[in-house]
């Protein structure tokens, strides 16, 4: 090791006397950069956070509403899927009708291509329309047959309403049948009983019942047991799931039961692979009031069914208003012409009154008839037990005197059985 | 807010940026450095309780700032720099002297340049204790020792500061060549 040129002494004086070193800004230019800094450096703090807030919040708002129905749009995209193809074969059968129609008018044969044309054009921009024009045009001279069951038709017969669901399985269809009351048979035997009669493909519907379950029911607790064999079609996708639960509400609220329980072969529950295992059925306290649309199962030209919706509507007259719009996403259509205007009125308890505009055509053809019967029984989900027409053009309409009051109807969609 | 600034900077300006410019070694730098140093003596004046002395406070701040300014500069681009480009490690020294400095006598050219040399806390007491001539207690309390650790540090530092100038001096000895050797 060489020796050290330097002692510490001396280093630490050599130290002391470094060059001093300044800066030669100006302290004013000094204290305005830092101030400029500052100013940066908060407009930094709460830029970042407000910008990642406001990026929280956009999220939210796309996720939260998702999050909720996000059960229901599991449900609705296969009813969409349905829809969308129903559209379609609607679109067919129309297509299908139109010629026939025209044929008949010997005036338009001639320009039956060209027309036939153009229809189909609107009818791909307003299917709806289309078909609501087409039944005025069709069935104007055609018998009003009543659809839904009066007070009338009760004489020594029980009614027994059946919750069926459409071919697509969007809609579900009460049907009501009438049968001999038998006094030695409770209601629900009655209803056990005839499961087996319905025709629900000659109807237009899915072939539904007999349900796959034998049911007990306690008449003193108002209980239903549904018991179903291990192979089951109830469990095939979450839409068969739900229409069973539709159908088994249905069931309750017409037969007035209170709970139902649910079993696998005599043991307690059921596994259904979307919803799980579920032991029993309570209904749920559904909100808002059924609201009757029409539909056509079997074309434009057959007997309609009407079809009740759930909506959050709390007036009649909102409900009626609602009854004037076609339900594309459920292939319902409205049950009250677009160029109906009336104003209503409960005159008193249980009863309403519905007052046709002056520029109103109530004429005596089927649509008025079954738009009037649709009006009814929407009025009786409302709880009013008549209805009176007022300024109609005609004094009668099929079956309905106007100048009296109209019962509300005992339940919808009446058919026959076979016998 | 002004008046703060105005009473520091009468105080301290200067030491605080020579302190900063013998650290970083980089006249701007020390200057950008020495406003960071203002910002967060602004920011948390009110915090400052007086338990230390004014003069430790700010150098404990400086050196703060000093340290974090090393580390950004040893950020990732520095690292990748390092990798692909070899010709940094040899520019590195060759920063032009500052002319307070280069006007001097070799002595303290030759302590300028070492200073680099050794690691950043003996560059801190060295700093501190000789340049600023700032007491041991001081030191300590700036730097947030134990005053025996800065006595060994101080010692060790000077040891490293001695070693690289004879180291420079005879590299520099041997490039001239025919200067004294002393064997």
């Amino acid at each position: 090791m060489k020796e050290s040129k330097w002692s510490d002494e001396q280093l630490q004086e050599l130290l002391s006397q470094m060059p001093k070193i300044k800066d030669n800004r100006d302290p004013r230019e000094i204290n305005q950069a830092i101030e400029i800094k500052m100013g940066k450096q908060k407009n930094r703090t709460w830029i970042l956070p407000s910008a990642a807030a406001a990026a929280a919040l956009l999220l939210l708002f796309i996720l939260v509403p998702n999050l909720m129905s996000w059960q229901e749009s599991a449900d609705k995209q296969v009813e969409l899927q349905a829809d969308r193809s129903t559209s379609s074969e609607q679109i067919q059968s129309e297509n299908n009708t139109i010629p026939e129609a025209k044929e008949e008018d010997s005036e338009l044969i001639a320009q039956e291509e060209g027309l036939e044309e153009q229809e189909q054009a609107q009818l791909s921009t307003e299917p709806e329309a289309e078909t609501s024009d087409e039944i005025s045009k069709k069935i104007v001279a055609s018998e009003s047959s009543p659809t839904a069951v009066y007070e009338e038709d009760l004489s020594g017969k029980a009614v027994l309403t059946y919750a069926i669901p459409d071919r697509e399985a969007q809609n579900i269809v009460p049907v009501s049948v009438l049968v001999d009351e038998d006094p030695a048979r409770t209601k629900f035997e009655l209803f056990e009983d005839t499961m087996s009669r319905l025709t629900e493909d000659a109807w237009g519907l899915d072939d539904y019942y007999p349900l796959k379950a034998n049911f007990t029911y306690d008449q003193g607790n108002r209980m239903l047991t549904v018991d179903v064999p291990e192979d089951h079609p109830y469990s095939m996708s979450s839409s068969t799931e739900l229409l069973l639960e539709k159908v088994l509400a249905n069931v309750m609220r017409d037969l007035n039961i209170e709970k139902i329980n649910l079993t696998t072969e005599g043991n307690t529950g059921i596994e259904f692979s979307h919803y799980g295992y579920r032991e029993e059925l309570i209904p749920e306290n559904s909100t808002g009031n059924l609201i009757y649309y029409f539909l056509y199962p079997n074309g434009a030209d057959s007997k309609p069914f009407l079809v009740p919706l759930r909506e959050k509507i709390n007036s009649i007259k909102d409900a009626l208003t609602a009854m004037k719009q076609n339900r594309t996403e459920n292939n319902l259509q409205a049950s009250i012409p677009e160029d109906i205007d009336f104003e209503t009125e409960e005159i008193q308890d249980g009863k309403l009154l519905i007052r046709f505009n002056n520029e109103s055509e109530i004429i005596d053809n089927e649509p008025t008839f079954h738009a009037i019967e649709a009006i009814l029984l929407t009025a009786k989900e409302f709880d009013f037990d008549t209805v009176k027409l007022e300024n109609a053009d005609v004094d009668k309409i099929g079956k309905f005197d106007l100048t009296e009051e109209l019962k509300v109807p005992v339940a919808a969609n009446k058919r026959d059985l076979p016998n | 807010m002004d008046s703060v600034f105005d009473e520091l900077y009468k105080k301290y300006h200067h030491d605080v940026f020579q302190f900063l410019f013998y650290m970083v070694k980089n006249k701007e730098l020390a200057e950008d450095l020495v406003q960071e140093v203002y910002i967060r003596v602004l920011k948390s004046y009110e915090r400052f309780e007086g338990k230390s002395s004014e003069k430790t406070w700010l150098f404990s701040i400086a050196r703060n700032v000093a340290i974090d300014s090393f580390r950004k500069q040893k950020g990732w681009k520095q690292r990748i720099m390092e990798k692909f480009d070899w010709s940094t490690q040899q520019v590195k020294d060759e920063l032009p002297l500052p002319e307070e400095i280069a006007m001097q006598r070799d002595e303290f050219q030759l302590i300028y340049r070492c200073l680099d040399l050794c690691t950043i806390d003996q560059r801190l007491v060295i700093i501190m204790r000789y340049i600023h001539e700032l007491t041991i207690t001081e030191t300590a309390d700036s730097l947030g020792w134990t005053e025996s650790k800065v006595k060994t540090t101080q010692h060790r530092a000077l040891k490293m500061l001695k070693k690289h100038m004879e180291d420079f001096k005879v590299k520099e000895g041997m490039d001239n060549e025919g200067i004294k050797v002393e064997r």
